[in-house]
């Protein structure tokens, strides 16, 4: 009776956010996949996922995409993780550590549209990094960075970075200073304790920042689409291209499903060669 | 007395304007056993901290065989650390914490390890060495810091309060491992805790501090017998501190019991205070002194606890307790008429 009860509860509790789980993201996925695999009359068919990986043009855009989020990936952290000790262990004065914070959050309450266009504006031929390296000298005439992989990758890194600094930023905050405090009792120089011990205990959350940005960075559409200026293709925008102009959703969604496959395949891999705990 | 290993020198520090500790000086001989021993904030933890290297002084020197280490960071200095929680590392096995030490200075990784073997066999850890520390029970952790402590055998250990997580009865039996441990390896070690029973049982010289200030200093028996202020009086051990007034002929006359101290070229511009132990009190009855101080008081409450019986007792304007075996005083109720006796040298007077 009693257990009963219980289990009913229990139900009661977890009924509404599987609801939403299964409404807002199981569904959706499963009306994707099983479209991937039918053709027009509703028949199941392969045809869409060979006309994908039968064509050299797909696995290009598909480099395209892993490369530009690979690298947006790599700078992220290398920006990042710096930036989260400053705000983390060298920041000492509380209101300039929360300004730095807010400075870093702000961003992502304005929509990625506004600000991928903030930096067409500023990487245009006229724009001001092109007229402060013009003025400094640097380069002789402006540089072409829309329409380039790395303008692209210039505005993904900085849409993406705060994420990378939020999870490395707790993770930091998290080392127990007693444990860097052992670290140096024993022997270890700054940089020892910095590589044997701070640095693998909060891997976990710099991991888990790299993830976000990677997965983010794959599936990104708005900022790629805009900085690209027509000329560099990425994957997300072949698909936009099938649900909003062509209407093929079987296509579409094959490609969709080729994008989850093969990101969920490079998460799980990294995640098989993330760091492992070394011996001391 | 051997040249000092340890030699701290007129040492300060001080928080946001707040004196933690007062110019203090501390000697600690090779293979020593030194508890600090003081309420919290009494600056013990900070000097500790000092030593160890996790503080900076703001004046004074920190000597380690007469070389001044108190600007040297942590890992330059010849001193190891047991943390109060251990501070064991979690992403690495137990023998991999342990090797840490000889590795980071410089010992191969093989004889690390052998190095490391060793030093969880001192302390009888060897068969868990695969585990991880959270994995161990909290006497374990104990140990493993410990071991990961001596493994580089440092001529001086800094404990700081490394019993205080643990339950009474593994306590009791950590405090003689360590007592032995301490002996076969002949390190010295520093002790800070803030249970006087701990420092006591250990300590081959207990520190009192109070304030920032060492209040008294040796044997933790001299410190009982004849505490030197009214703090490590009270401190150490229970003690009824009975106000004094010097009598004109030169006598001391206690508020508690008949009998006056005889002269003894007293300063009368100071203050005299007894300290009278309880179990240095005994109940008189009808069958005479006995030579002893007498005071009649009435009972407060009397407590057995099994293997000892507690009376409290009011006497003029003092409460005086004294301490028993088993059921050496009978069953007394509150109110009772009771004669306590004493014997007057077993008087200690703290002259303030």
């Amino acid at each position: 009776m009693n257990a009963m009860r219980q289990r009913r509860a229990l139900w009661g509790l977890l009924g509404a956010p599987v609801l939403v789980l299964v409404a807002c993201f199981a569904i959706p996925m499963a009306v994707v996949a099983v479209a991937s695999f039918s053709d027009a009359n509703g028949h199941f068919t392969w045809a869409q996922y060979a006309r994908i990986l039968l064509d050299q043009y797909h696995w290009e855009v598909l480099e395209t995409t892993f490369r530009i989020a690979a690298l947006t990936t790599v700078f992220c952290v290398l920006l990042g993780f710096p930036l989260a000790w400053y705000l983390v262990r060298m920041v000492r004065w509380r209101p300039w550590r929360r300004a730095c914070v807010i400075l870093l959050i702000i961003p992502l309450f304005t929509s990625n549209v506004v600000r991928s266009f903030g930096w067409m504006v500023l990487l245009g031929r006229n724009g001001l990094v092109n007229d402060g390296l013009l003025a400094t000298g640097l380069i002789e005439r402006p540089v072409r960075w829309i329409g380039t992989e790395t303008g692209i990758l210039i505005g993904m890194v900085y849409i993406l970075l705060p994420f990378v600094v939020l999870a490395a930023g707790n993770a930091l905050a998290a080392v127990d200073d007693r444990l860097e405090q052992a670290s140096a009792d024993l022997g270890a120089g700054p940089f020892a304790t910095f590589r044997h011990v701070t640095l693998p205990l909060c891997m976990p959350g710099v991991v888990s920042g790299a993830v976000m940005v990677f997965t983010l960075a794959v599936s990104a559409y708005v900022t790629p689409a805009l900085l690209s200026g027509g000329r560099v293709t990425v994957f997300s925008m072949l698909i936009f291209q099938q649900y909003s102009s062509v209407f093929d959703f079987h296509y579409g969604g094959a490609l969709s499903m080729t994008l989850l496959v093969v990101t969920l395949a490079l998460v799980s891999l990294a995640g098989r060669l993330g760091p492992k705990e070394t011996a001391a | 007395m051997s040249p000092a290993l340890l030699s701290v020198r007129k040492l300060a520090k001080s928080y946001d304007g707040v004196q933690i500790l007062h110019e203090l000086s501390l000697d600690v001989a090779p293979g020593e056993f030194v508890a600090l021993l003081g309420p919290s904030g009494c600056g013990k933890t900070t000097l500790l901290r000092c030593i160890g290297g996790f503080v900076s002084a703001d004046a004074g020197s920190i000597e380690v065989d007469g070389v001044d280490i108190a600007t040297e960071p942590p890992y330059r200095r010849p001193i190891n650390t047991v943390f109060q929680n251990y501070a064991l590392f979690p992403h690495m096995s137990v023998l991999d914490n342990v090797a840490y030490g000889p590795r980071r200075r410089g010992v191969g990784a093989a004889e690390a390890r052998r190095d490391a073997t060793q030093a969880l066999g001192l302390v009888g850890l060897e068969a868990l060495a695969d585990r991880a520390p959270r994995q161990l029970s909290g006497g374990q952790q104990q140990r493993a810091a410990l071991a990961r402590a001596v493994v580089n055998r440092p001529k001086l250990l800094l404990l700081d309060e490394p019993l205080s997580a643990l339950d009474l009865k593994l306590r009791k039996r950590m405090q003689i491992e360590l007592k032995e441990l301490q002996h076969s390896l002949g390190i010295a070690f520093i002790f800070v805790t803030h249970d006087q029973d701990e420092a006591l049982a250990m300590a081959d010289r207990v520190v009192v501090m109070n304030g920032g200030r060492i209040e008294q200093m040796g044997p933790g028996e001299t410190l009982y017998r004849a505490p030197a202020t009214r703090f490590v009086a009270d401190f150490i051990g229970e003690a009824n501190l009975i106000d004094c007034t010097l009598q004109p002929d030169g006598s001391l006359q206690p508020r508690v019991g008949h009998l006056a101290l005889p002269p003894a070229g007293r300063d009368s511009a100071r203050k005299h205070v007894a300290v009278l132990r309880p179990e240095q009190i005994e109940l008189v009855g009808e069958g005479g002194t006995h030579g002893l101080s007498t005071a009649v008081g009435r009972v407060e409450d009397c407590i057995r606890t099994g293997s000892h019986t507690r009376l409290r007792a009011r006497v003029g304007d003092d409460m005086v307790t004294m301490l028993r075996f088993g059921s050496e005083i009978p069953a007394l109720q509150r109110g009772d008429s009771v004669t306590l006796g004493f014997r007057l040298d077993n008087l200690h007077v703290i002259v303030e």
